[in-house]
């Protein structure tokens, strides 16, 4: 019976158009979207950035260093135009199609035959408040570095002669060793483990977040469509009644949240896959969670699911709760408003700080709430090696869900369940009428 | 006669409203037994306690020798309760809504079919219930309530949003399945004319308490009024 229970639920549920659009679509859309129309102009403003552009260069120098560099500009593929004794801003304000001018100003090869620093100026017109604007001149400045470099390799040799100028300016060879959880890396791990962190914190936030607002919905839509009290006469325990629901909050919030993975990843790995496009690109560094799991042991993982399933049974519970109090669905969820307060701000701290960085009081507040961010604490004492937090938020969440279950069964034992929104209603009229 | 409900001393308060105030009744297997009172009366407060969703303040409800209170899920096995304003799930289809409360109760496909045929929707049965009108919902409703061929029918207004014509197709269902599968009925009604039609037998409630009851000849004869309407004004005192 309780099969067929939550078939309904579920038909009911994923028929909803509101319910459908808000879980599932726009979670997996909304994300995709935005992130294809990152890739897009991101790869596009990579593009532009990486052409090979005609550089606008004044040179007021005439002299050896600064012919140099421009000879070695055309080299790199550039096509050069040069402007002779000008003023590089009646330049940049006559030539349309000039947006960024390298200014070699007069003086600047004799300071550098006299060990004096020499200065290069850039002028740009930003035309747009777009991010590509920006890229073109973050690629100007990275041309400028080239040219310094090249010119110090050209001096080194000047200066001393026949030495491997490339030696001289670089003698050492950084060979960074990174560890997590005792277990040795690839450097580029650090900063997929910076995605990996972000998205252990925003998983299980949405997560909640989801299950309150669907069991809330999904008691509160019985009350609004008035198909409460046959349900409740059907030859059904109320208990069995409870568990279909629950099994249904778990399996759409699954849903969802596969939706809003699928979708979050799209949306985080978007300008990597950018870069990637790119002709000639080797790849940028590669989105790879799996290997990342291999970092943290069984004990771990299992506690985290553990955490991760009671936390969706208890919130499922209380908001089960919440929307059998509630007359309709716009109502459940003005009363579950405030709950998420409890839920995303230590999320939000939790991602920023380590545990070891909350006083003693701020860990046992930390486990208090935690039944609404259990999966986040647990994982993070774990691997922080504060274990005593994850079994303390463990117990508290185990206990805490079967509270609520135990509450909201016998609740709607009761006949509470159908007469005490009423009860609320007139409690808030007479309130208004005082 | 076997008794299919019994209602003692019963007493129900709304904080401190007093709704039900010792009522007393039975009500016989396979009769069909008419609640009628005025708004307020206590008529709703009466059906969601024998159906179980209240409990009483004080006294006794029996279904089927079932106290309602200490055993409620096997009095929930003989009950078919359709609420007044009762509404069905929008997104499932009639027909699946049906098979749906069929597989609930356990009970053949048949059955189903019948419930099918009671509702009378044509097509719309494979459309989405959030697609019917109110008497269409109704409709569907009622086939419900009837299909799974309870031994009690708990009925609040059945007839309520239904036009004349598809009014008297429910009555007449009402009457055909409370005879030939002897369920008992006991129905709240506004429309004299319905309860006068339906009912074996009629309590007159007001106020919360049973004012008469008795066979609608029995009513009128004792009221010396020509029909079910005059005994009620004239029982609860005229009009309020």
């Amino acid at each position: 019976m309780i099969k067929e229970l939550v078939i309904k639920e579920l038909k009911n549920t994923l028929r909803d158009k509101r319910m459908l659009l808000s879980l599932i679509i726009v979670p997996l859309l909304m994300f995709i979207i935005m992130g294809g129309i990152m890739r897009f102009a991101m790869s596009a403003t990579f593009k532009e950035a990486l052409e090979k552009r005609t550089i606008y260069v004044v040179n007021n120098d005439l002299n050896k260093y600064s012919e140099i560099a421009i000879n070695y500009i055309k080299e790199k593929g550039f096509e050069v135009k040069v402007f002779e004794n000008a003023d590089a801003k009646e330049v940049l304000s006559e030539v349309e199609e000039a947006d960024v001018i390298i200014e070699f100003p007069e003086g600047f090869s004799y300071n550098l035959s006299n060990e004096l620093k020499a200065r290069i100026l850039t002028y740009a017109s930003i035309k747009g408040l777009s991010i590509g604007g920006y890229a073109v001149l973050g690629k100007v400045s990275g041309l400028i570095n080239e040219i310094s470099a090249y010119l110090s390799k050209v001096l080194v040799k000047e200066v001393a002669g026949n030495v491997n100028p490339e030696f001289i300016l670089d003698p050492i060879a950084s060979e960074p060793h990174m560890f997590v959880s005792g277990k040795e890396v690839p450097e580029t791990f650090i900063g997929m483990l910076g995605f990996f962190s972000a998205g252990i914190i925003v998983a299980p936030l949405v997560l909640v977040a989801t299950t309150i607002g669907v069991s809330s919905s999904m008691i509160a839509v019985e009350n609004e469509e008035r198909t409460l009290e046959v349900l409740l006469t059907l030859p059904i325990s109320r208990f069995k009644i409870l568990l279909s629901k629950l099994i249904g909050v778990v399996i759409l919030v699954l849903i969802a949240t596969l939706s809003f993975i699928v979708g979050f990843t799209f949306y985080i790995t978007a300008p990597m896959m950018a870069f990637e496009e790119l002709p000639g690109s080797e790849g940028g560094p590669s989105f790879e969670p799996s290997p990342i799991l291999t970092l943290f042991d069984i004990q771990t993982i299992v506690l985290t699911g553990i955490a991760v399933f009671f936390t969706l049974i208890a919130v499922g519970a209380l908001g089960l709760l919440l929307g059998s109090i509630a007359p309709d669905v716009r109502t459940a969820q003005t009363y579950i408003g405030p709950l998420s307060f409890i839920v995303f701000i230590p999320g939000m701290m939790l991602m920023f700080l380590d545990l070891s960085k909350f006083t003693i009081l701020a860990q046992i507040v930390l486990i208090a709430i935690s039944p609404f961010i259990s999966p986040i604490l647990v994982f993070k004492s774990l691997f922080e090696g504060m274990p005593w937090i994850a079994y303390a938020s463990l117990t508290w969440t185990i206990a805490f869900t079967l509270i609520m279950v135990a509450i909201a069964a016998k609740f709607m034992e009761t006949e509470k369940i159908l007469t005490l929104q009423f009860a609320l209603r007139m409690r808030g009229l007479r309130k208004k009428a005082k | 006669m076997a008794i299919a409900v019994e209602i003692y001393d019963l007493i129900k308060f709304y904080g401190k409203v007093k709704a039900l105030d010792r009522l007393t009744f039975k009500v016989n297997e396979g009769e069909i037994f008419g609640l009628v009172g005025p708004n307020g009366a206590g008529k709703t407060t009466t059906l969601r306690i024998i159906a179980t969703l209240l409990k009483p303040s004080s006294g006794i409800v029996r279904v089927f020798g079932y106290d309602i209170v200490e055993k409620p899920d096997e009095v929930r096995k003989f009950i078919s309760y359709l609420p007044e304003e009762a509404g069905a799930y929008r997104f499932l289809t009639g027909k699946e809504y049906l098979e749906f409360m069929g597989k609930i109760y356990n009970i053949p496909m048949d059955f189903i079919e019948e419930g099918i045929e009671i509702a009378s929707l044509g097509d719309a049965i494979n459309r989405q219930i959030r697609t019917y009108s109110k008497g269409m919902k109704r409709r569907l409703l009622v086939a419900r309530a009837l299909m799974v061929k309870p031994k009690l029918a708990i009925l609040d207004e059945p007839t309520s949003g239904l036009d004349v014509a598809h009014a008297l197709y429910v009555r007449n269902a009402i009457r055909k399945y409370a005879k030939e599968y002897s369920v008992t009925v006991i129905l709240s009604s506004h429309n004299m004319l319905e309860v006068e039609y339906l009912c074996d037998r009629v309590a007159l409630i007001n106020k919360g308490k049973i004012v008469d009851i008795g066979t609608t000849e029995e009513l009128i004869g004792r009221y010396s009024v020509r029909n079910l309407e005059e005994v009620f004004i004239k029982a609860i005192g005229g009009v309020a």
